[in-house]
């Protein structure tokens, strides 16, 4: 009996260091994606990188409960998001938006339709602003292709049904916001 | 309707270009660098203090003797502070021992004993020196001891020192004419004040009025027409 015990126990004791992943492992699978998090909210690349190595410090430094948290991507990406929330209080708000807008703008178009692009871009990013926050975020958590309504809904403590009527909503309101 | 589409269009370019945004290169070795740095500061410090409680150098026997000391100090200030506490301690008990023929004075159901003075009762043994006596009185929480200790006699506040009025009063006192003094009364002073305005009055009063003269007398004779006219006065 004590035998089976002890079987049982380092068995279980083997799962939980298999469940456990290592720093390294996580910082490969999912700085992307928190890049692109930190990215979505900031628009500026350094700081972007500045939070995805904050979100591992952060993990670092609470290694010991790494066990105990079930599902590893959405605390990750909760933990990226309201770093980048803070981070983004600090900096001016559309501080990088000019940069981003001539950049998705593509080249080869003559002068005035450059312009006239990158104006459009920048409308869009200022609408963005202007919605509500958690409108905003479900809205740019949704822009993540490899982010499930499940995922989004854990990132965002909602239900699902609520994550798609706030992105319902704030796609509407971005187009009312837009038209007017 | 094609306005909006553009307006959709550009939401979903937006959007694409934020999903689409590229880490950039070297991210990920910049990030384990930063992290390794970090999980290596504190076992650092850890080693350095180590070595400096372990080592032999001249600034780890400082630091073992700067620790020694600390703690020495911490046992004496220890030991001072139960010297200090101990004999108050120990008074208690000897103070109800020496008391426990007096009469106990049931004020609360009792757990532990607690000295109190009390003024003496006719049936109390007064104790030598002293007018009070002291009673063992049961008292079984720290609110009796409070209430037991509203039953202690109070004594006067000690004498406060003159203030300046009273210091010149008293001056006055000892220094100034008797008179004076008693003009300072203020039934002295008004009776005084009384007998100034009467002899006042009677000073500045209005002489009486003369009796009547009656018909049969004399007539009254000019004393100027009696008296011889001065020089260069005419008539």
């Amino acid at each position: 009996m004590a035998a089976i015990g002890e079987q049982s126990l380092q068995w279980f004791s083997a799962e939980r260091v298999e469940a456990v992943p290592d720093l390294t492992t996580l910082v490969r699978d999912h700085s992307g994606l928190l890049y692109r998090v930190a990215f979505s909210v900031l628009r500026n690349p350094a700081e972007a990188e500045d939070v995805v190595q904050d979100v591992f410090l952060r993990v670092l430094q609470r290694q010991r409960e790494l066990p105990g948290i079930i599902e590893v991507r959405p605390w990750l990406i909760r933990i990226a998001l309201n770093l980048a929330l803070d981070r983004r209080r600090r900096i001016r708000p559309g501080q990088m938006d000019e940069s981003f807008a001539v950049g998705l703008v593509a080249t080869d178009l003559p002068a005035d339709e450059r312009l006239a692009e990158s104006g459009r871009v920048l409308r869009v990013l200022a609408a963005l602003e202007r919605l509500p926050a958690k409108e905003r975020e479900a809205l740019l958590l949704s822009a993540m292709d490899d982010l499930s309504t499940a995922e989004i809904s854990a990132v965002l403590g909602r239900t699902e049904s609520s994550v798609r009527s706030l992105l319902f909503r704030g796609r509407a309101r971005l187009r009312d916001r837009l038209r007017d | 309707m094609g306005l909006e589409h553009n307006h959709d269009q550009a939401v979903d370019k937006v959007l694409a270009a934020l999903r689409d945004a590229a880490p950039p290169e070297g991210m990920e070795a910049r990030i384990h660098q930063h992290l390794t740095q970090a999980a290596a500061l504190p076992q650092l410090a850890r080693a350095r203090l180590r070595n400096m409680l372990a080592g032999s150098t001249l600034a780890g026997a400082w630091a073992r003797g700067a620790l020694t000391g600390a703690a020495f100090a911490l046992l004496a200030v220890a030991a001072v502070l139960l010297l200090q506490h101990s004999p108050r301690a120990s008074h208690v008990p000897s103070q109800t021992a020496a008391n426990n023929s007096a009469a106990p004075h049931a004020i609360a159901p009792a757990a532990t004993p607690v000295s109190v003075a009390l003024t003496p009762q006719p049936h109390s043994v007064p104790c030598a020196g002293s007018r009070l006596l002291h009673a063992q009185v049961p008292v079984s929480a720290p609110s009796n001891i409070y209430r037991a200790a509203s039953f202690a006699p109070s004594h006067p506040a000690p004498e406060l020192p003159l203030t300046a009025q009273e210091r010149a009063l008293a001056r006055l006192a000892q220094t100034v004419d008797p008179k004076l003094l008693a003009a300072l009364a203020p039934e002295t002073q008004a009776r005084l004040d009384a007998q100034e305005t009467d002899n006042f009055n009677k000073f500045f009063a209005p002489p009486p009025a003369p009796p009547p003269a009656p018909d049969n007398a004399s007539p009254i004779i000019n004393d100027q027409s009696l008296t011889p006219p001065k020089e260069g006065e005419t008539l």
